[in-house]
């Protein structure tokens, strides 16, 4: 006996099935396609897992990296923060006596006294003083 | 080099569909899911046609891929759902005794590859729906050429003495 009893499962398909399918899979792939919005989310969050452990593992194994994050970290919104852990001490260049701006060594020459000592040693900005050294004039003046 | 573009699809919908259709229907007893299975299959099959490798099989046997993991999942979703005297009527011109005869027959054939392996179960559709050939259901399953005969061979015998034993 014959296998053909093995074959009378075997049919075509409904006609309608047949030229419904053939249309769907004839339409332009734009118009089948996953709305956006329902793929891309499970893509882009991939994207960003993928991404995120690649930043955090350069973080983790580069001080550089750091350096650099840390510094954008501080630029953010174009103000630039600065740590400065010692300020160097501030000579000054100029000061004002007596309604005019001199070198240190001519307003030593034209006070008595010693102008260092005066000063103190954390130093002066130009002008700071003036007014004061106005006032006092010389030791001699204020009868010191 | 785009292997693909040599691929007919026109010609490939008119031979495979038919084939497709078929060997599902020897793995689900109603119409409409065997042409559900089927239209999930091709749109598959034309949604990944680009990753279509015309140098590692045949068309026939990569669709065929495809049917059998749907088929698979289908399974996976709707096992003990499928009851053996739901087939379907098929439409035919002959006459009414004609029609509930083979009618009849489906149903029992049906009921007897049922009853087979999983194994078996796969085999036989590829064989006598798809209308595949040993060699390309091999590529399909994975068995070996001379093991998809062997088993075919040994099922066939198996049925053919169930089918002879009409209750």
């Amino acid at each position: 006996m014959s296998d053909d009893f093995l074959t009378i499962l075997r049919e075509p398909p409904r006609r309608g099935f047949a030229d419904g399918l053939y249309r769907k899979l004839s339409q332009p792939t734009e118009s089948r396609a996953v709305p956006f919005g329902v793929v891309m989310p499970k893509r882009l969050a991939l994207a960003v897992a993928i991404l995120a452990l690649a930043f955090g593992g350069l973080l983790a194994l580069s001080p550089e990296a750091r350096a650099q994050v840390g510094e954008a970290i501080k630029r953010i919104g174009g103000i630039s923060y600065k740590g400065i852990d010692q300020v160097a001490p501030m000579t000054p260049s100029a000061v004002r006596i007596q309604g005019r701006n001199v070198s240190l060594d001519e307003a030593r020459s034209l006070v008595r006294y010693d102008l260092s000592a005066h000063l103190g040693t954390s130093g002066i900005r130009d002008g700071e003083r003036s007014a004061d050294c106005d006032r006092r004039g010389s030791p001699d003046e204020t009868g010191d | 080099m785009n292997r693909t573009a040599q691929v007919d699809w026109q010609a490939v919908y008119t031979d495979l569909l038919p084939r497709v259709y078929s060997f599902f229907r020897y793995r689900v007893p109603d119409r409409v899911t065997a042409e559900d299975l089927t239209a999930a299959t091709l749109e598959r099959a034309w949604s990944k046609r680009a990753r279509y490798r015309s140098d590692r099989a045949s068309f026939s046997t990569w669709v065929f891929g495809i049917a059998r993991n749907v088929a698979l999942s289908y399974y996976g979703q709707h096992r003990n759902e499928i009851p053996v005297d739901t087939l379907d009527d098929q439409l035919s011109d002959s006459s009414v005794e004609e029609s509930l005869q083979q009618q009849s027959d489906r149903e029992r054939l049906f009921a007897l590859l049922s009853r087979l392996p999983t194994r078996e179960q796969e085999l036989l559709p590829l064989k006598y729906g798809a209308e595949l050939t040993n060699r390309e259901i091999a590529r399909v399953t994975g068995l070996s050429e001379t093991n998809v005969g062997t088993i075919l061979s040994r099922v066939a015998s198996k049925m053919r003495a169930e089918w002879e034993t009409r209750p």
